[in-house]
């Protein structure tokens, strides 16, 4: 599936999928990535379009697809916003990890 | 940053793509106006299109909004993680393998003890306390609860509710007008049974009429053969009186008296036998 900004995916069809939503993956679908038999991983990733626009749609899909379960209900939790604020935190926990690498207090774990 | 916000092109992120709505089907800054049969032939055709034969319901059903996010546990991770590693790792698995990866993270100091570190678990637990305490969490969740149903009021159910009251008064308008026209025909009836008894009078008065008027001549005819009758009558009989008066003479005046005489005598000298 590639991604185009500001474009439907090139399978989107409105009479076979229905209003547009940007967390479906309208391609061909492959099996979960939960249900893949720890063998099967690596054809299962040899299978998958890793191109960057494809990456690209992925996270595109994916933000949607949280934001449709966590964000867009009818009435909000703490749970989606903790989330995001996880998810900075991380970012963050590798954005200063260099210099925060500075004050180990010991030489050898 | 400012004239994005400006020009809306953030707005699909802050209050969603309009899943649930079908903005896609309206274009929302157009300049031009539509009327209501226009509103309705573009929604036929968008709903032929999306939701037509050829639609894959079972793959790709109707997204609805949920009501609440997805179960969580520990505050932020999604319950379902926990599911899928249920059936591998038991009950406490996922929990036993944060803890391990925290303690793994500081013993290998990955996470430094820090200052930086401190807000951390001062975050959480501000997090955790106000979630719990009876004066912010529940009040909050109540108000947020609220503010969601006011402002469904507000976009939604009243406007839909208005425009369904409207629409149920113009049919009950509607349907008066049908029964009104309805009574026409009766009040069409009524007066055509008028118009006919008044005809009908007229018929009876105008057959009085000739009725009257033929009995008036007959009964002038008759009354004119009477009166000429009786004028006959008179005239014959006065004729016949003076015609019967001049001709007697006196010498059959004379000739009737001796024979009247005779009479007498004769009818005289019966008397006196029937009397003897």
């Amino acid at each position: 599936m590639t991604y185009q900004p500001g474009r439907y995916a090139k399978e989107y069809n409105p009479k076979i999928h229905g209003p547009y939503h940007p967390g479906r993956f309208y391609g061909k679908p492959d099996t979960p990535l939960g249900q893949v038999k720890l063998g099967d991983l690596g054809s299962w990733f040899a299978r998958q379009n890793k191109s960057p626009s494809a990456l690209w749609g992925a996270l595109h899909r994916g933000y949607w697809r949280w934001a449709l379960k966590n964000m867009h209900v009818k009435v909000i939790g703490f749970a989606p916003i903790g989330q995001a604020i996880m998810c900075m935190s991380t970012y963050y926990f590798f954005l200063l990890y260099s210099e925060r690498k500075y004050h180990r207090h010991c030489k050898y774990h | 940053m400012l004239s994005l916000f400006r020009s809306g092109a953030l707005r699909g992120a802050f209050q969603g793509h309009g899943i649930v709505k079908v903005m896609s089907a309206v274009p929302a800054r157009g300049e031009k106006t539509f009327t209501r049969e226009e509103r309705i032939e573009q929604w036929d055709y968008v709903n032929s299109v999306y939701f037509g034969p050829e639609r894959d319901m079972k793959n790709f059903p109707t997204l609805v909004q949920a009501d609440s996010p997805e179960p969580v546990r520990l505050g932020v991770i999604p319950a379902r993680w926990f599911d899928f590693l249920y059936p591998k790792t038991g009950v406490s698995g996922p929990y036993v393998l944060l803890g391990g990866f925290t303690l793994w993270m500081m013993s290998k100091e990955i996470m430094v003890i820090d200052h930086y570190f401190w807000e951390f678990p001062s975050f959480w637990g501000m997090v955790y306390i106000l979630n719990k305490h009876p004066k912010v969490g529940p009040k909050l969740k109540k108000w947020l609860a609220d503010s969601y149903e006011t402002q469904k009021n507000i976009f939604y159910t009243r406007p839909l509710k208005s425009m369904k009251d409207q629409e149920a008064d113009n049919i009950a308008r509607n349907e008066r007008l049908i029964e009104e026209t309805e009574t026409a025909k009766h009040i069409y009836l009524a007066q055509k049974e008028g118009v006919q008894l008044q005809l009908e009078a007229a018929y009876r008065q105008r057959l009085q009429n000739a009725f009257l008027d033929v009995k008036k001549r007959l009964d002038y005819e008759v009354e004119k053969t009477n009166v000429r009758r009786k004028f006959e009558q008179d005239h014959m009989v006065n004729w016949i009186v003076s015609s019967v008066t001049k001709s007697i003479s006196p010498q059959l005046e004379k000739e009737s008296i001796k024979v009247c005489i005779q009479t007498l005598k004769g009818l005289a000298s019966k008397q006196k036998v029937a009397v003897a």
